[in-house]
């Protein structure tokens, strides 16, 4: 297996700074989201990746969870902060249904709000969205469990 | 405005770093004609001192024969004979300008290697260290095309770090500066260990790990903002910069 030289590796984090710049230029938004998620976990490249690979530790959906709970209050536009909050709910979905953890203090009202409106965005990704459903049908069970019911769908097959 | 419109970069309405927010092209006029001329001229044979440097070196040269070509290009052609004068933005580029420039000038020195008086009226700029030069340069499997986008690429990058430092001095954001710094500009450009965010929330007085990381963030934004910025600067016509950035990377990642 090759290595690369100093100087190939060098060249690649130059040609990483300059991908940024493009990055940026399309929706500047989901690359800041992007930068945050690859920070996390630079074997992630996205924030998408980072919150819909099943293999991911729970620490790392705690940490996407709080920085992206940061990112909805700070951003610097409403694009970013609107980014920022359906990513939480996102990182908050993601834990309940690859983990089985709540890793929020919400009420489980409030975190049906935010996976019910991500599920309801269009203009997110459909993995994203598709993880407000799992966490919406973990709630479900959730409940039903404590009500003594059996769980309406399986988490894995909704 | 309104709010989701980006923000404009600092450095435009600020005036702070004017002198360093002119664009290759503007500079370039100065050089031809204008007031600031030798300081105009100075600052571009600076600025461009190392991808010249590896385009020659990268044909073959050795270290010193190289000094010395990239010393006769500056002096004799970009100061002496002032090329800029016939520079015309509607040609294109600035790189591409400068590139050819220094192909024809390596033909015309190979044909008459004769030593020659140089600089006529013209202060050559002070030498780049050789060794400084020689630690950013060579690659034996590059060609001088790739050798020169590399070094046009780490002096575009130098020239926008160095200016969105100033914009976030200047606007308050120090701390976003510092944690681009530790997090992302020694790792860049030295290959250091990304300073730890525990570390940076404490010496910072910030309030956690995610308030640094949006703050990072933010100073990163800026920067790719300002660097398309800059590649527009290069350019005739600014709607072609992500073009350009695009062409720039390919020939970084090609000698890669």
């Amino acid at each position: 297996m090759s290595t690369k030289t100093s100087q190939q590796q060098q060249r690649d984090r130059l040609a990483q700074a300059l991908r940024w710049a493009l990055e940026s230029s399309g929706n500047p938004a989901m690359a800041s989201a992007d930068w945050l998620a690859e920070d996390i976990d630079p074997m992630h490249r996205s924030a998408v990746q980072l919150l819909t690979d099943p293999n991911v530790e729970l620490q790392k959906l705690a940490r996407a969870k709080s920085v992206f709970k940061t990112m909805r209050i700070v951003g610097e536009t409403p694009a970013d902060r609107h980014i920022g909050a359906r990513l939480y709910a996102a990182a908050i979905a993601a834990a309940l249904a690859r983990h089985g953890k709540r890793i929020s203090t919400q009420s489980e009202r409030a975190l049906r709000r935010g996976f019910q409106s991500l599920l309801n965005d269009k203009e997110m990704p459909k993995e994203l969205r598709d993880l407000a459903g799992l966490g919406l049908v973990v709630l479900d069970n959730d409940r039903n469990r404590s009500l003594g019911d059996s769980p309406v769908v399986p988490a894995e097959e909704a | 405005m309104t709010a989701e419109e980006p923000k404009p970069a600092a450095s435009s309405g600020s005036g702070l770093g004017a002198s360093m927010s002119r664009t290759d092209w503007t500079l370039v006029l100065e050089a031809a004609r204008g007031q600031d001329q030798k300081v105009a001229l100075e600052r571009l044979s600076r600025r461009y001192w190392p991808a010249i440097y590896a385009f020659i070196r990268a044909t073959g040269r050795n270290t010193h024969e190289a000094a010395d070509l990239c010393q006769g290009f500056v002096c004799d052609v970009m100061l002496g004979r002032n090329i800029f004068q016939t520079a015309d933005p509607k040609r294109g580029r600035f790189r591409s300008l400068l590139l050819t420039a220094l192909k024809n000038y390596l033909r015309q020195r190979h044909r008459h290697d004769t030593a020659k008086k140089r600089a006529p009226g013209g202060t050559p700029p002070p030498l780049v260290d050789v060794q400084i030069l020689e630690t950013a340069a060579v690659d034996p499997n590059q060609t001088p095309e790739q050798a020169f986008a590399a070094q046009w690429s780490a002096a575009l990058i130098r020239q926008v770090l160095g200016r969105v430092k100033a914009c976030c001095l200047n606007d308050g954001l120090e701390p976003h500066w510092v944690v681009f710094e530790c997090r992302v500009v020694k790792p860049m450009l030295f290959g250091d260990r990304p300073t730890a965010y525990s570390e940076l929330v404490d010496s910072l007085k910030l309030e956690d790990a995610a308030q640094a990381a949006n703050m990072m963030v933010t100073a990163k934004r800026r920067f790719a903002h300002e660097l398309l910025a800059e590649v527009a600067g290069t350019l005739v016509n600014p709607a072609y910069s992500e073009d350009e950035l695009s062409t720039l990377l390919h020939d970084l990642e090609r000698s890669a």
